[in-house]
């Protein structure tokens, strides 16, 4: 599964992310912080200097983990693939 | 601001306000890879993949903009992210890719640093083939007005 490695790093480190990152957008590779941008463009745009089309997670350092809101999908018109 | 109409025909190209129900506001869309990823493509010598192309349906009601996974699979994509969407049978975590959307007739340019991947395979509204769902992550730079009586809507941003 892509990312599981990326995400299992950030959910590990969360608490320490959020003391120094709160509100930014970090680059993980694999185990590791690459990176932490004001904005999401900026850490894409560093990704693939560095690892071309090869998967990297960015996410935004927050205390709650956004929803996503898709009607469509809620109501099961539309199918969700994990 | 840039204003654009978008009118909806039936019998003898008069306007016809079923038309825009029966459809929706849609909008002729063309899906690439990011410019970064482009431009990284090409100095390596690699082809960039080319544009898909296929319409958008405006909504208020999704809170991202989503594309058709198979799309996003067809550009050579790797997802940047998850997000845990709510479903009809309860949270799913879903691909967050990024993307290029183009809208020619609007030249509208948008690069998403994050779009949903879902399943719109199949998905056809009035003869034409739904690739791209527009959330509200995009009307929060414009100004959309449904005019249902008079067949048209209105795009401006």
């Amino acid at each position: 599964m892509p990312l599981e490695k990326e995400l299992a790093f950030y959910e590990q480190h969360k608490a320490e992310l959020l003391k120094h990152y709160e509100g930014l957008y970090v680059l993980i590779k694999g185990n590791e912080l690459i990176g932490a941008f004001t904005s999401e463009a900026e850490a894409y745009q560093a990704g693939v200097e560095r690892f071309g089309t090869e998967p990297f997670l960015i996410k935004r350092v927050t205390k709650e983990e956004e929803v996503g809101l898709i009607p469509a999908l809620s109501l099961g018109v539309l199918h969700a693939r994990a | 601001m840039p204003v654009h109409n978008r009118f909806f025909l039936g019998q003898g190209a008069k306007i016809d306000p079923h038309v825009l129900a029966q459809a929706g506001p849609l909008l002729h869309v063309e899906v690439s890879v990011p410019t970064a990823l482009g431009r990284y493509l090409a100095e390596r010598g690699q082809p960039i993949p080319a544009p898909v192309g296929g319409w958008a349906l405006l909504g208020t009601g999704a809170t991202r903009s989503c594309v058709d996974a198979s799309v996003l699979q067809k550009l050579g994509l790797s997802p940047v992210g998850v997000v845990q969407t709510a479903t009809a049978g309860g949270m799913v975590p879903q691909y967050l890719y990024p993307a290029r959307l183009r809208f020619p007739a609007e030249g509208l340019d948008i690069e998403f640093a994050s779009v949903i991947g879902v399943d719109l395979k199949g998905l056809r509204i009035a003869d034409r083939e739904l690739i791209v769902l527009i959330g509200r992550d995009v009307l929060a730079h414009c100004v959309l007005i449904y005019n249902g009586p008079g067949g048209f809507f209105t795009l401006a941003f």
